[in-house]
């Protein structure tokens, strides 16, 4: 996520009682697993997509196997090694 | 009491989390959900939670964990071990979540709380009950049932009819007559709270078998065969509330030290120095009863008539295995007292509350009780915790390593240990 300015080992401040909408950067559930995504609106429709141009954006449907855990609010970096 | 409260119209809520142990365990690991999944109790000994999915198997409350080893092997059932630092957690942000809606809160277990709404006005109880539900569900990720009714046993029936009752959506709301009639008819007498086995035996032999018979008890005969007690639950099946709130913990099953201070303590280390004497002297009194505690709680509050910006606070922990270690005890109440300290304040009262106890010499019984035909488990639990102990007493000192496998499927704790904290992947 290193568009997001988003670093290895960062600490992120994660809001659950948000709502997601486009461009938020959300913590999603894919197959089990928490990952980093932004939300996109492509040609009005929702997608997952991930800031790496390798990994295909994917869509936010009924069918697909994702829970939006909750919306990325802060980040915490940290400058001492 | 004072006339304005009986002639006042009740409402009480039943908010309950649905397998809570279970729930907890899924909020963070996302392959938990929808599918078969049990948390086992103290040294992996037996399953003390069951997801749907896992009741659906037949895996039953207290089932021996080798008897079920196999479905673990064969990656059918997903098992942890239980992790109450994660559940005292989970705990007390649901009661908070909870105070938003109603200052009056009870917290009658880990896993379920009273709301007294009487004063509240809300336009639309269905709408409040949704609302409770999606407020805990999108901020903690717990699936909760909501039950209200005129009294707390209606509001802990109407509760229990929204948990077997799928399609009500978790919320039931006993108000129109024929709705409780209909529900006290189905409602066994064994399944009505406060009534415990000895009770259900009697009633029975009454010919008294569900709820509504009981409701008809005639006064007289429900105070003489069943105290006051009795007489009170059969009123409150009737829909006269004679239960009150009792968002204080119970005296009878708690130890509490509290004092009021001669002069107000703003400073941290003041009140630490107090909490710590209260603790010891609650550990002394735990010791003098030979008794366990389950739980641990610690109170501060300012001057209460300091109504402007008066601030109170309470923190609950559950121990890992009941104790009566006072070195454990002191250290819990101390890091419990620095989650609720607060800057500003002029403290005048802290007090340490030992809750959950039970003998020395006994077994907990809380984990099964209402339930049926758990002789068996109970000597297998009581086995188990008295190995523990002992074997608990010879590792002090050495390492941790039976510490490790004595939970051998603990969950992180991921809410009070910065290490432990979820990690997330960024592609």
């Amino acid at each position: 996520m290193k568009d997001a300015c988003i670093r290895e080992k960062d600490l992120l401040i994660v809001d659950c009682s948000l709502t997601a909408v486009p461009e938020n950067i959300v913590v999603a559930a894919l197959n089990g697993e928490l990952t980093l995504k932004r939300v996109r609106k492509i040609k009005g429709k929702l997608y997952l997509a991930a800031e790496n141009k390798n990994y295909k954006p994917i869509p936010i449907n009924e069918e697909s196997d994702l829970i939006i855990w909750g919306v990325v609010v802060h980040v915490i970096h940290h400058i001492k090694p | 009491m004072s006339s304005t409260t009986s002639n006042h119209k009740r409402i009480f809520a039943l908010v309950d989390v649905n397998n809570f142990y279970v729930s907890c365990e899924r909020i963070f690991d996302l392959k938990l959900r929808d599918r078969p999944v049990v948390v086992l109790s103290n040294n992996d000994g037996c399953c003390i939670a069951r997801s749907n999915e896992a009741k659906e198997m037949n895996i039953t409350m207290g089932q021996p964990f080798f008897q079920i080893r196999r479905l673990e092997d064969e990656g059918i059932l997903k098992v942890r071990s239980s992790n109450y630092a994660l559940y005292a957690d989970i705990s007390s942000r649901f009661r908070e979540i909870l105070l938003g809606f109603t200052p009056d809160v009870e917290v009658y277990s880990i896993d379920e709380c009273f709301l007294d709404f009487s004063k509240m006005n809300f336009k639309n109880l269905d709408s409040a009950a949704a609302e409770i539900r999606n407020t805990v569900w999108r901020w903690i990720h717990l699936p909760v049932c909501v039950g209200i009714a005129s009294t707390k046993t209606l509001a802990k029936l109407a509760n229990h009819t929204a948990k077997k009752n799928p399609e009500l959506n978790g919320i039931c709301i006993l108000q129109d007559e024929s709705a409780i009639r209909s529900c006290l008819e189905k409602t066994e007498v064994e399944n009505i709270w406060g009534i415990g086995p000895a009770y259900t035996k009697l009633l029975k032999q009454n010919g008294i078998f569900n709820a509504l018979s009981l409701s008809e008890m005639d006064d007289l005969q429900a105070r003489k065969q069943m105290t006051i007690q009795g007489l009170r639950l059969v009123h409150e099946l009737r829909g006269i509330s004679c239960i009150e709130m009792e968002t204080h913990p119970d005296p009878k099953k708690n130890i509490a030290v509290s004092r009021s201070f001669g002069a107000p303590a703003a400073e941290l280390k003041d009140l630490r120095e107090a909490v710590a004497v209260y603790a010891k002297r609650a550990c002394e009194k735990l010791w003098h009863e030979k008794r366990l505690a389950s739980t641990i709680s610690v109170m501060i509050r300012d001057n209460p008539f300091n109504t402007e910006r008066f601030y109170s606070n309470y923190q609950l922990a559950a121990f890992q295995n009941p104790t009566d270690n006072m070195n454990e005890i002191m250290k819990t109440a101390i890091s419990l007292l620095s989650q609720i300290y607060k800057k500003g304040p002029n403290y005048k009262k802290a007090g340490v509350i030992l809750g959950g106890l039970i003998p020395v010499s006994e077994r907990p019984g809380m984990l099964f009780s209402g339930k049926k035909g758990r002789t068996a488990d109970a000597l297998n639990l009581l086995i188990q915790r008295q190995t523990a102990k002992k074997l608990s007493f010879a590792s002090t000192g050495t390492s941790s390593a039976f510490w490790h496998t004595k939970f051998s499927k603990l969950s992180p704790r991921c809410t009070t240990r910065w290490e432990e904290i979820p990690r997330v992947r960024s592609q």
